[in-house]
């Protein structure tokens, strides 16, 4: 597969609005907590308020009386799932695990683990019943925190765990730690001994949420005829329905998922967590339910991303890097599975290091099962190695983006799992920021500094299906399943626009509902505009085809002397003969029917993207205030088929990178409450926090692309925690190691108030 | 032939080699190839028929739910690694339909 | 719970409604009167979804109580356009890419339009430091703020 050549593209760099933005500006888009249908009732949910307990026995008779009150649940109800391990579009997920998520069965292993349901009439009603019903618990001990889950005296969430080590069980005796993974070459020990300069730190990172502002939402009808139709928010609608197939043992294809407007995800609206029950409370009630999450539920009890703590040690000689070692440990949550692996693999990334040791490993705490946030388990990582690395060029008098330039991976360049990266752009990303006027701009005054970081994600492929239907007036109905979290349509649009050479207006997308289009995987993994759009493209083609063949009819002549260019076909042996693409169009009834393009395909030879980030802080030493002076992030983005979105992509993982290194953590009091289970105490940037974002889009085009598109929305959250660490740094003389660096953190330790 | 990279934790069983040159012309072939030399290998990356949930095989740098069936070509490189969540390599596919045999 | 007859005069038209006491305005222009234009975010204040217009000034339409608007003059997202003419904001939003995923923007844009109509010139801090009440977790804030900038500048060519 080729790439185009940029410069010649009509549509694709252009800045048009996206087809579903009136409806966005003016109210009308329907997301998942929109729906209205006839008898609609509410669901609402009963949670664990301990950390760890087992369930003695739960009462709902009372529960079941109150007038309104149409149908109480509890896991007793689920089928019981296989403890078989599945894939889940982003991660692997144990379905009994998952099924026991949704409604604990024997224990609960975090406050707010579901364990009983109500539908009622009003939702006010339903929350009254849920305060009838009573659950005996016998509290356990439960663990916090990812080191004390690893001690051998540690409470245990799972008695029969063994810690699994590549289709091994490792251990001889049950452990909270899940999974243990090493990546391991050269020879570390030389490689330390001969350096001209070494660094260790250990550095801690606390659990944060992705922050989406729409709360988890899903509606139900279990039908008459044993069909269950689900309307929910969603970052997949097809991997909503084989979870649900899944948890409630029915066929997929006795599910239909439509998948609303959705609001945020950042990998958190992966996982199901109220549809099962929505399903089975309609089923109960012969209505259509509807649940909601409030901010505390989804706080408390979705898929926040793991706290960490990585020790690393790195080398330098001669300018370069030598060595890495590290020792990683992830929450997982209270079921395994956390991003270990991802952060274990992207870390050094950026780097051509011959001498590592990677061991990762994946720890079960008492607190909700993690999922993807946004490049997961990358942040962590690269907070820990572009920190070595920034106090790594101090000590060899380096400037530190010429020190990354120096070690920096490019085509050939092996990851530590041995894959060698094809064509990528991080060279280029850090000497356009060597260029930039913001690095080379001084920085003046007390307390002010300066911070430097890299980072990198893989990008997924995956499967994507679309069907492309051309009308008689020449625009083309683009039918896909990748739900619109961010523009997707429109970069969608503009592919299949750019392929078939007519105006991007021209093209009507739509995101349709599971039964409608072929299967689509996620719209996460920084994948749509890559995968999709690859569809797009794929289903353009296909048209060209059978319009050139329809042509060749109509002209008399071969297909081979038929040419298709800039949204005219051509005869070339009689140049009287041409056709606009709207004129056939016109003319389909005519020349053989309906002309619809089709792809349905597994998108290989997605490209890594790399990224790196300038930032100027001032701390106040009295306050602990940061403030962020300015800040540009240089990122490889292959080809930006829509500029403005791709600049959004920027600055949204910007800015969520700077509220988790300045503010947002999970604060747990010591009996596993959450403290801060609200937007007034879980602390994300507002508008005032953040200076204007500056972004530089470096074009590496993604040899495997036909548009050198490569993924875009997950690089920009990887160097920020770093680049802020390194500027407070700068600015205080102090290396904060341990995340968020907070007001109160920094008052303390610049006060040398500290327990 | 087809390149090995053996995982970290599996060259124990290889003697300690990183890299493994075997024969073979589909993911299973190779796999099993790469267990005649280091016994217990095969079992550590395939369960039931197919690749572990939990990993992750790369043919030439290309990370896939590949099935056993998938082609190798004469000079790929196979890597094994960890099933990533984000921006993953897997999909979903319910036990029953996952296929038999390798 | 008895319902209580509520009169308001909502997006320039007078009309009623009955609520229950304990239902909040988020609630009621939700669930009883089909405006789902102003969402949920939070139900406690702190992110701004839900942000309204009300009697002149914004407000979290989850910390009024529907029976609160009686009397008042109400503008919800609903409300901004005149018929299919998009308010000079709306039109900012949408050409500055000021939007990803969209649950904030109604909210964001009340805010916005109550700055305008109040101050028409403000700068770069005062939009931000105006519309912190509203949670963006998409976007950082960037393009929003120069659809601001930019619909203000518009506004006021338009008055000369």
């Amino acid at each position: 597969m080729t790439t185009i050549d940029r410069t010649g593209y009509k549509v694709i760099g252009t800045r048009p609005v996206r087809p579903d933005g009136v409806e966005k500006v003016t109210g009308k888009a329907q997301y998942g907590a929109d729906i209205r249908l006839p008898g609609l009732i509410h669901g609402r949910i009963l949670r664990s308020p301990h950390a760890h307990a087992r369930i003695l026995s739960i009462d709902t008779s009372e529960a079941e009386t109150i007038p309104g009150v149409m149908g109480v649940l509890t896991a007793k109800e689920l089928p019981a799932a296989d403890d078989a391990i599945q894939d889940l579009g982003e991660g692997a997920v144990n379905l009994r695990e998952l099924s026991d998520n949704v409604l604990a069965l024997e224990k609960v292993l975090y406050r707010g683990h579901a364990v009983a349901a109500v539908a009622a009439t009003s939702p006010h009603i339903a929350e009254e019943a849920l305060k009838k019903i009573r659950v005996e618990y016998e509290p356990l001990p439960a663990v916090l925190d990812v080191r004390d889950a690893m001690r051998d005296d540690a409470p245990l969430l799972k008695e029969d765990r063994y810690t699994k080590s590549m289709g091994a069980e490792k251990t001889d005796r049950p452990s909270n730690i899940a999974s243990h993974n090493q990546f391991h070459a050269g020879d570390l020990e030389k490689a330390f001994a001969e350096a001209d300069a070494v660094v260790e730190r250990e550095f801690t990172t606390k659990m944060v949420h992705q922050g989406y502002i729409e709360p988890q939402t899903s509606t139900a009808s279990w039908n008459a005829d044993g069909t269950i139709t689900i309307w929910t928010s969603t970052q997949g609608a097809f991997v909503v329905r084989a979870q649900v197939a899944e948890v409630l043992r029915r066929p997929v294809s006795s599910i239909r998922v439509i998948p609303m407007e959705i609001g945020g995800g950042f990998g958190g609206k992966i996982p199901i967590y109220l549809d099962p029950i929505a399903a089975l409370l309609s089923k109960k009630s012969g209505r259509p339910v509807k649940i909601t999450m409030s901010r505390t539920e989804v706080f408390e009890a979705t898929g926040p991303t793991s706290g960490t703590y990585i020790k690393m040690k790195m080398a330098a000689k001669d300018g370069v890097i030598t060595a890495a070692e590290a020792t990683m440990a992830y929450e997982a949550g209270a079921y395994p599975g956390s991003a270990v692996g991802a952060g274990s693999m992207t870390m050094l990334a950026p780097y051509n290091i011959e001498n590592f040791k990677i061991d990762a490993y994946d720890v079960v705490v008492n607190k909700p099962k993690t999922s993807a946030y946004r490049a997961p388990g990358a942040p962590a990582a690269a907070f820990a190695c572009e920190s070595v690395i920034d106090e790594l060029a101090k000590k060899v008098n380096a400037d530190p983006l010429e020190f990354r330039l120096k070690s920096s991976s490019r085509e050939g360049t092996r990851m530590v799992n041995g894959i060698a990266f094809p064509r990528i752009g991080h060279e280029e990303c850090v000497e356009a920021a060597l260029n930039h006027p913001h690095y080379r701009a001084p920085i003046e005054g007390p307390n002010r500094g300066r911070g430097v970081a890299s980072g990198y994600w893989f990008n997924g492929g995956m499967q994507s299906s679309v069907v492309a239907a051309v009308n008689p007036d020449g625009t083309v109905n683009l039918i896909e399943g990748s739900t619109d979290i961010g523009g997707t349509r429109a970069s969608l649009a503009m592919q299949l626009a750019e392929t078939l050479g007519i105006p991007y207006e021209d093209i009507r997308p739509s995101v349709v509902d599971t039964d409608s289009i072929g299967h689509n995987d996620v719209t996460g993994g920084s994948r749509t505009t890559f995968a999709s759009g690859m569809a797009a493209y794929e289903s353009g083609m296909d048209i060209r085809r059978q319009m050139a063949a329809r042509a060749a009819k109509l002209w008399n002549c071969t297909e081979d002397e038929v040419v298709y260019e800039n949204g005219t076909l051509r005869c070339t042996k009689d140049s009287t003969k041409e056709l606009t693409f709207k004129e056939l169009a016109a003319q389909q009834p005519r020349t053989g029917g309906p002309i619809a393009g089709k792809a349905s395909l597994v998108a290989r030879g997605a490209g890594g993207a790399f990224a790196t980030h300038i930032v100027d802080v001032e701390v106040d030493v009295d306050t602990g205030k940061v403030t962020v002076l300015r800040y540009t992030a240089v990122q490889d983005v292959g080809t930006a088929i829509h500029p403005a979105y791709v600049e959004g992509q920027m600055q949204g993982g910007v800015v969520q990178g700077i509220g988790w290194a300045l503010n947002e953590e999970y604060y747990y009091l010591e009996d596993g409450r959450l403290a801060n289970s609200s937007f007034l105490d879980y602390r994300m940037p507002t508008s005032l926090d953040v200076p204007n974002i500056d972004t530089v889009i470096v074009e590496v085009p993604n040899p495997g692309h036909p548009y050198g598109v490569r993924g875009v929305g997950e690089v920009p959250i990887v160097p920020p925690l770093a680049a802020m660490a390194n500027a407070i740094a700068e600015a205080t003389g102090h290396r904060f190691t341990d995340l968020p660096i907070s007001p109160r953190r920094i008052v303390e330790t610049l006060h040398g108030l500290e327990e | 032939m087809p390149t090995v990279w053996v995982p970290s934790l599996l060259r124990p069983l290889c003697g300690g080699a990183t890299t493994l040159q075997v024969e073979g012309q589909t993911l299973g072939e190779v796999l099993r190839a790469a267990d005649a030399r280091c016994p217990g290998f095969f079992e550590r990356v395939v369960q039931d028929g197919a690749v572990r949930p939990e990993l992750a095989v790369a043919i030439n740098g290309q990370a896939e739910n590949y099935p056993l069936h998938e082609p190798v070509g004469d000079s790929a490189e196979v890597a094994i690694l960890p099933a990533i969540g984000g921006g993953g390599f897997s999909n979903f596919e319910p036990r029953e339909r996952r296929p038999a045999g390798g | 719970m008895p319902r209580t007859q509520v009169q308001t005069r909502l997006n320039g038209a007078d009309i009623d409604f009955l609520c229950e006491p304990r239902q909040s305005l988020l609630e009621v222009l939700r669930d009883e009167l089909g405006l789902t234009g102003t969402k949920e975010g939070c139900n406690n204040g702190n992110c701004g979804a839900c942000t309204v217009i009300m009697n002149g000034r914004i407000a979290n339409a989850c910390c009024v109580l529907a029976v609160e608007a009686e009397g008042a003059e109400v503008t919800t997202i609903e409300g901004v356009a005149r018929g299919d003419q998009l308010h000079p904001l709306q039109q900012t939003f949408l050409e500055e890419a000021a939007l990803q995923c969209g649950i904030c923007t109604p909210g964001f844009i009340l805010a916005a339009k109550a700055l305008l109509d109040k101050e028409p010139n403000p700068d770069e801090h005062r939009i931000r430091y105006w519309l912190a009440g509203n949670l963006c977790r998409c976007t950082g804030y960037d393009k929003i703020v120069k659809a601001v900038q930019k619909a203000s500048a518009e506004m006021q060519e338009a008055k000369v």
